[in-house]
């Protein structure tokens, strides 16, 4: 029974991964909501399903994310920094540069050539640089992240925004707008603002190590795209770049059964 | 003394140090029920004392005129010799930053929030005299804020750090001011007298370098609560009476670490901003994650505690310019220009003690920590120590977080001993 | 303050010089006024032909009062020279240049002198201005006598101190030119008023005398020279005592003894190193150092700090608060650090 599960409570949503000798067999994502431990049992109990196996099958659950105390049933509990770059060197077998946009936080996690962490930088306290952002200014523009990267991909001159704060950068797209501005210039000044922010945090880190993407942000191409030509390193998105960190947890728990047996 | 105006002093908020219902509801909780709470988590029983006493409050009862200080660049030397009795003012509680807030508003320092904050508990009619080191731009600028609240003597320094281009003029400002204290006091000490000040402060030393060194081999013993409390303690209290609360932790903390044996946990280096009670958030949360602090290079600690005064020549001048070099020629404080001392520091501790890594504390809104971070940062990479930046202030909503941040940080120390 | 190793040795070093060197020639003594070669040092008895002292004029100020040259014969009173019997052995090496560049002696004479001297210095560099010259001591105590009367010290900007190096450069350039000139044979006339002319000046002259409780010859009036020498000597005497009350070894820059010691101080055995990652640039090693020096403070490596101007007191380690941030050495191995 080499089943384990990871299960990534964040403050938005929580996604959990099955995997069998480490391969991903089943994932399931909901909100998060009021009542994290709740949603918690209910999207381990859906991924389960969907695996074709029973609870009691699981060798180890692992829990991490904002919420990973707070999940009684857990086994283990790793922090989502050690969560990415598992899964990032699991994946790349290499060291490299996670980086990880989440709706609330943006991480950027260095990895080793023996897959462990050596260093880490957290934004989790402005808004600017992560996912916050870019469904704030989608709002303003009256879409949605979707909405926002296809608007973005047809610029070709792009507004520069200045402010460094997203409310305030809030106040500039509305002017901008008013100033008749086109609305696809403004969605890529947008990407290029948050963009800029992260890079600034990447250009902390060395850049001998491969530059790979995590989180939600990461299914945004032009997100991507951004962050590619402002921090001049190449990146390539993780396969299902929203699981990564839940993938993560559950090969914590993999290779904790591996340690017992 | 100077006629107080109303702006600063609010009669309705006279409250004594924690039974505020403003207080309960912001999650702060008073003075005795966090001394209570740490002493709870104490393994030593000499520190009870220790917690009473810090429950109190920092504002001493004592027949002595009050000599408010700020920093540790003021040489209390010269202000006991003067028959004073010197209070650090520096203070984190978060009552008092709110208070302070609503003094002066805007994006400044906690830090400096708190020690405006302070005349709502009208510690400045308390006190005799303040003196102010012109050290950042928060603790110089106050200066005139506060002067209708208090008399208040701002000693200038210069910018520069350095012995060579500024050991005179700190020599000039110390005379100067010892020279107002004499004249306001009406006292003539003689240069035996301060000597003997000078010697009690290195007597302090002595006992405070081997609490230091045994917190470094056995900070489960002696854990970051009571080393911080035992340090603030000197805040308010002369270091005969210190080392009469001093001693006997430190001779229970030899006994204990005699009968046993150090569980192989990380030990970091502490460094950044001061950490002071009763804002002992980030203490708790390293402790609770089992990320034990082996060294510290605090000015709420460290940086006041830690260093003889060395008087070589000793005239007066002389002895006043010996008092200059370990208080402002030796401080570690950011506000000053001392390129790389502070990363020289760092290595040095982390490479004496043998400590894992470098948990960097800095309070939002403050500059000279915050370039220095990045410097130190760049520093510790290049030697291959782990580092760890933790920005905060005294609010406890950030507690999440900074667990989020502490638990990867101790992954990544795991992770390099194996 | 706290316990001064380093200094308490220094002063009993210091103590024990002044005794060795005003009283110690007693112990090599075979009998006092004769001509009889010492037994211990036959190598170094004086050369034939030399030229003898009894030509000088009496009463010059090089010879303490009284009727005898005593400046050939033995201490008490003579730490410049140790000379049982005319023979070639000197403490002070300004002294002893200055003596065979007039009176141009082979230098198979000079050999065993010159080599002990250079071996001395070696290894131990400049201490002898540290611990053993009597003039430093009494400098010193002077220091002490300041510091009891509560003056303040004055101290001077580096471009003072690097003025009086020069000059004594000056000075010890200018007494062997005399020197030597009065020892070219035409001009052997002037000898019995300019020989040595930088120990007619010198401070230690008119101070030594008086450890062995000899009147040293104040003044000599007798002609224009020797007036100027009289002057010059009570001029150095009074700006070497008044600094002691505003400075610290002041004269030590000046000073030509120490100058020709100062160049054996880079290289020598004695090194004192410091570890800069533990400085923590309060900057009381430059602070104590009574020469004024300042690369202990300065200096960002590990590496040795003695400068040319290094007496070897050892202050600085002594007054460092940081143990282990400076230390000395005895060719690379570690004899003391600086504690607390």
């Amino acid at each position: 029974m080499n089943y384990t599960a990871g299960i990534d409570i964040g403050s938005v949503t929580t996604k959990c991964v099955v995997t069998r000798d480490s391969e991903i067999v089943a994932k399931a994502i909901a909100r998060t909501g009021v009542d994290s431990e709740k949603v918690a049992c209910a999207v381990l109990a859906e991924t389960v399903e969907c695996a074709g196996i029973r609870e009691s099958d699981l060798a180890v659950i692992v829990s991490t994310g904002y919420g990973r105390r707070i999940f009684k049933r857990a086994t283990a509990v790793i922090t989502e920094i050690s969560a990415a770059g598992n899964a990032a060197y699991h994946i790349l077998r290499d060291g490299c540069l996670v980086i990880d946009v989440g709706g609330q936080d943006t991480k950027i996690i260095e990895v080793n050539a023996s897959g462990d962490i050596s260093d880490f930088l957290m934004n989790d306290k402005c808004a600017a640089g992560t996912g916050r952002f870019l469904e704030m200014m989608a709002g303003v523009l009256e879409t949605d992240l979707e909405g926002l990267s296809q608007l973005a991909r047809e610029s070709s001159n792009p507004v520069a925004i200045n402010a460094t704060c997203s409310v305030f950068a809030e106040s500039e797209v509305v002017s901008l707008i008013a100033h008749a501005a086109g609305k696809e210039d403004i969605a890529k000044g947008i990407f290029n603002a948050i963009g800029s922010r992260i890079a600034g945090m990447i250009a902390q880190f060395s850049a001998r190590n491969k530059a790979v993407f995590c989180g939600g942000g990461a299914k945004s191409e032009a997100l991507k795209q951004s962050i590619e030509a402002l921090s001049g390193r190449k990146i390539t998105v993780l396969p299902e770049p929203q699981f990564v960190v839940a993938f993560g947890a559950a090969l914590k728990g993999a290779s904790i059964k591996k340690e017992s047996t | 003394m100077m006629k107080k105006q109303e702006g600063i002093k609010s009669s309705h908020h006279k409250i004594p140090w924690g039974s505020s219902v403003k207080e309960l509801q912001n999650g702060i909780i008073d003075y005795s029920t966090v001394a209570a709470r740490y002493a709870d988590k104490s393994a030593l029983l000499a520190m009870k004392k220790v917690y009473e006493i810090a429950a109190e409050g920092p504002v001493p009862s004592t027949s002595q005129p009050l000599v408010g200080c700020l920093c540790n660049l003021v040489p209390e030397e010269l202000v006991r010799v003067c028959g004073g009795r010197p209070l650090r003012l520096c203070t984190e509680d978060g009552m008092c930053a709110k208070d302070g807030d609503e003094i002066i508003p805007g994006d400044v320092c906690p830090l400096i929030k708190a020690i405006c904050g302070l005349a709502r508990k009208d510690v400045f009619e308390r006190l005799d005299l303040l003196v102010i080191p012109a050290a950042c731009e928060g603790k110089s600028q106050i200066s005139e804020i506060l002067s209708p609240a208090c008399q208040i003597y701002l000693l200038d320094l210069p910018r520069s750090n350095d012995y060579l281009k500024s050991a005179n003029a700190w020599e000039k400002n110390l005379a100067e001011f010892y020279r107002f204290m004499r004249n306001r006091y009406n006292v003539k000490p003689s240069r035996r007298e301060l000597m003997r000040e000078c010697r009690s402060t290195n007597a302090r030393t002595k006992v405070f370098r081997e609490l230091y060194q045994v917190r470094s081999e056995r900070p489960d013993i002696l854990n970051s609560f009571d080393y911080f409390t035992l340090s603030y303690l000197s805040f308010f209290h002369p270091p005969e009476s210190w080392l009469s609360l001093a001693l006997p932790v430190l001779q229970e903390t030899f006994r204990a670490a005699e009968n046993s044996v150090f569980p192989g946990l990380r030990r970091v280096l502490l460094a950044g901003a001061p950490i002071i009670f009763p804002n002992y958030k980030l203490l708790e949360v390293l402790e609770n994650a089992g990320c034990l602090i082996g060294a510290d290079m605090l000015c709420s600690a460290y940086g006041r505690l830690y260093d003889p005064v060395e008087v070589d020549e000793d005239t007066e001048r002389g002895i006043i310019r010996a008092l200059a070099l370990r208080y402002i020629g030796g401080s570690l404080c950011p506000c000053f220009v001392n390129s790389g001392k502070l990363n020289d520091a760092a290595i040095n501790l982390v490479r004496e003690y043998g400590l894992d890594g470098v948990v960097y504390h800095n309070l939002r809104l403050c500059q000279p920590y915050d370039i220095r971070l990045t410097m130190m940062r760049q520093a510790t990479k290049k030697e291959n120590i782990p580092f760890l930046s933790i920005k905060t202030d005294f609010g406890q909503e950030d507690i999440g977080q900074l667990k989020t941040r502490v638990e990867a940080f101790l992954e990544v120390l795991t992770a390099q001993n194996k | 303050m706290r316990t001064k190793r380093i200094s308490i040795t220094r002063r009993i070093v210091q103590v024990i010089s002044i005794i060795l060197l005003v009283y110690g020639g007693y112990l090599f003594k075979t009998k006092q006024g004769t001509d009889a070669q010492t037994k211990f040092f036959p190598a170094l008895s004086a050369p034939q032909g030399a030229t003898s002292t009894a030509s000088f004029k009496k009463g010059s100020i090089l010879w303490p009062s009284g009727d005898t040259p005593v400046l050939e014969n033995y201490p008490p009173g003579l730490v410049c020279r140790f000379n049982p019997n005319g023979g070639m052995f000197k403490a002070c090496i300004v002294h002893f240049f200055s003596e065979n560049l007039t009176w141009r002696t082979h230098i198979k004479y000079l050999l065993p002198h010159i080599t002990l001297f250079v071996l001395l210095c070696f290894l131990l560099g400049r201490m002898w201005c540290g611990w053993v010259c009597p003039i430093g001591s009494v400098g010193d105590f002077l220091t002490a006598l300041r510091r009891r009367m509560n003056l303040s010290l004055k101290r001077f900007p580096n471009g003072f101190h690097r003025g009086l190096r020069i000059s004594s450069y000056g000075l010890l350039g200018i007494s062997c030119a005399i020197s030597a000139f009065i020892g070219i044979p035409s001009f052997a006339r002037y000898q019995c008023y300019f020989f040595l002319p930088y120990c007619q000046v010198c401070p230690a002259r008119l101070i030594c005398p008086m450890f062995g409780f000899i009147k040293p010859n104040w003044k000599d009036f007798s002609v224009l020279v020797s007036s100027v020498f009289t002057i010059l000597a009570w001029v150095v005497l009074g700006l070497f005592v008044a600094a002691f009350f505003f400075g610290r070894r002041v004269w030590c820059h000046l000073c030509p003894v120490g100058l020709i010691n100062s160049w054996f101080n880079w290289g020598c055995g004695v090194e004192l190193r410091k570890n800069s990652i533990k400085c923590i640039k309060c900057g009381s090693c430059a602070d104590a150092c009574p020469m004024g020096l300042t690369r202990m403070y300065k200096t960002d490596r590990n590496e040795i700090y003695t400068e040319s101007g290094c007496i070897m007191c050892m202050r600085c380690v002594e007054v460092c608060p940081r143990k282990g941030c400076l230390s000395v050495h005895f060719f690379k191995k570690k004899i003391t650090q600086s504690h607390f």
